[in-house]
């Protein structure tokens, strides 16, 4: 049945209203749910979906922002958090909010719980969580911007599961909501998820396109996706072999990180400049480069980083017939990520790499095999390890 | 930028907001999508009710109000 016509007036209180209600929801959530998390053993987290406190708009945008904030530095606390969420919302009664900001209030909470997913590499969870979240928006076409947020999500989880063709065509879709929408941030987000894929797929030079395309878009770009932006094209140049570009990127990069404050990402691009000298032939100079780089990761109890730095060492001294030096250096890691438990995958490549070394048949192309595997578990922890070079090559 | 926030004396923002959005968004669909006026009264209200959530973040209201706008009327437009 048709819903009967309100006057302007009647349609402008209303609006009025809810806004009103969602305002002082934000406002009494903001003290409530950090003391309900904080006072609440987690286990009973699960109790808490019903709370009064807990199943409003306010509480749930709370929520929300505890979740991101958790999400990078504890993913499985986030988990918990998503979980909670989740269950809230399901639970808001229908007659509370418009229905729309109910199916908002389910999706937003769905998405988190994949994002969560995600973060703990449980790909194919995460998945059916942003299936979840979409489902749960399809009824309401106003929404296409909550929705591309959600696809934008299941995007980048395919990238993780091999789904690349799918990652790109959603991209595509995602990238012309966000345009529609003004959406900037996200629409820089949607361009460097792609070219992510692309260098994934060793798509160097269609790589850099996508990222030239961002910075050449008019749109502001925020300083921090323009910092990411220049690395990434720096990396991409040194894999062309067009070194000019990746040095000029690379240090605009560790200016923008530095400028933002963020030591980690300089050392990283610190890192990727390392690389460069090394490729370009100025072997002793990028050694003496990226030592101290993979001393400062390790001060900082970061041995993953220090070994992938020092097999960018071991490429420069196998390239320089420094067979013992680089056999030193192997073992020394190996002991470092035996040390820190990291994941027995890299264990088996770095021991193949140093038997290599040992017996003089490695090349630098290994090494490059070896660090280019190591980070691929970050994202794909089962991948087996497999050279497609020769060790004597 | 915090819409809504609702300090003392902005009682009547959020309804500012609707009244400067909604006859535009009344005209766009109107116009550029032929749809009958209370039709798209209705769609201009669901719209403006839909922007609640990500107002705070929204860099640019008049272009996501359209693009959410646009995207309902094409959608509709597609299903059979």
């Amino acid at each position: 049945m048709k819903k009967p016509r309100r006057p302007f007036p009647q349609r402008a209180a209303d609006f009025g209203s809810t806004a009103r209600q969602m305002a002082a929801e934000r406002e009494a959530a903001a003290v409530v749910v950090d003391r309900l998390l904080r006072d609440t053993p987690k286990a009973d987290w699960p109790g808490l979906a019903g709370h009064p406190d807990l199943s409003t708009w306010g509480a749930l945008d709370r929520v929300a922002k505890i979740f991101s904030q958790a999400l990078t530095r504890d993913p499985l606390h986030a988990l918990a958090i998503a979980e909670l969420a989740v269950s809230a919302a399901e639970g808001i009664a229908p007659h509370v909010y418009p229905p729309l900001i109910t199916a908002q209030l389910v999706a937003h909470a769905w998405k988190d719980l994949g994002k969560a997913y995600r973060a703990l590499n449980r790909h194919q969870e995460a998945v059916d969580a942003f299936t979840r979240a979409e489902s749960a928006l399809a009824a309401h076409g106003t929404l296409a911007h909550d929705r591309a947020i959600v696809r934008f999500n299941l995007a980048v989880t395919l990238q993780e599961i091999d789904r690349h063709g799918e990652s790109l065509t959603i991209l595509n879709e995602c990238k012309q909501s966000f345009r529609e929408h003004g959406d900037n941030r996200l629409l820089v987000f949607s361009g460097i998820a792609e070219g992510v894929l692309l260098q994934r797929l060793r798509k160097y030079r269609e790589a850099r396109e996508a990222y030239l395309l961002i910075l050449a878009s008019a749109r502001p770009i925020e300083k921090e996706s323009l910092a990411a932006l220049h690395k990434a094209i720096g990396l991409c140049s040194i894999e062309l072999g067009d070194f000019t570009d990746a040095e000029s990127n690379l240090i605009h990069s560790i200016a923008l990180y530095e400028d933002l404050r963020q030591p980690l990402e300089v050392l990283k691009a610190r890192t990727g400049l390392g690389r460069l000298y090394i490729r370009r032939g100025e072997i002793e100079y990028g050694i003496g480069h990226l030592r101290p780089l993979r001393r400062s990761f390790l001060q900082r109890s970061m041995p993953e980083e220090a070994g992938i730095c020092a097999l960018e060492i071991i490429q420069g001294l196998l390239q320089r017939g420094r067979a013992d030096e680089a056999e030193r250096l192997a073992r020394l890691v190996i002991h470092e990520y035996t040390a820190a438990g990291l994941n027995t995958r890299a264990l088996t490549a770095l021991g193949y790499l140093t038997e290599a070394i040992a017996t003089r048949h490695a090349t630098a192309g290994l090494a490059e095999s070896v660090r280019e595997y190591i980070v691929s578990l970050r994202t794909e922890p089962e991948r087996e390890f497999r050279y497609a070079g020769t060790a004597r090559g | 930028m915090h819409l809504f926030a609702l300090a003392p004396g902005e009682d009547l923002q959020a309804e500012a907001f609707y009244i400067r959005h909604f006859p535009a968004l009344v005209s766009a669909a109107i116009a550029r999508f032929a749809i009958a006026e209370d039709e798209a009264e209705e769609l201009a209200d669901t719209v403006l009710l839909s922007s609640l959530r990500h107002l705070p973040a929204i860099d640019d209201v008049q272009t996501w109000l359209l693009g959410a706008l646009t995207s309902a009327l094409a959608r509709q437009g597609s299903e059979p």
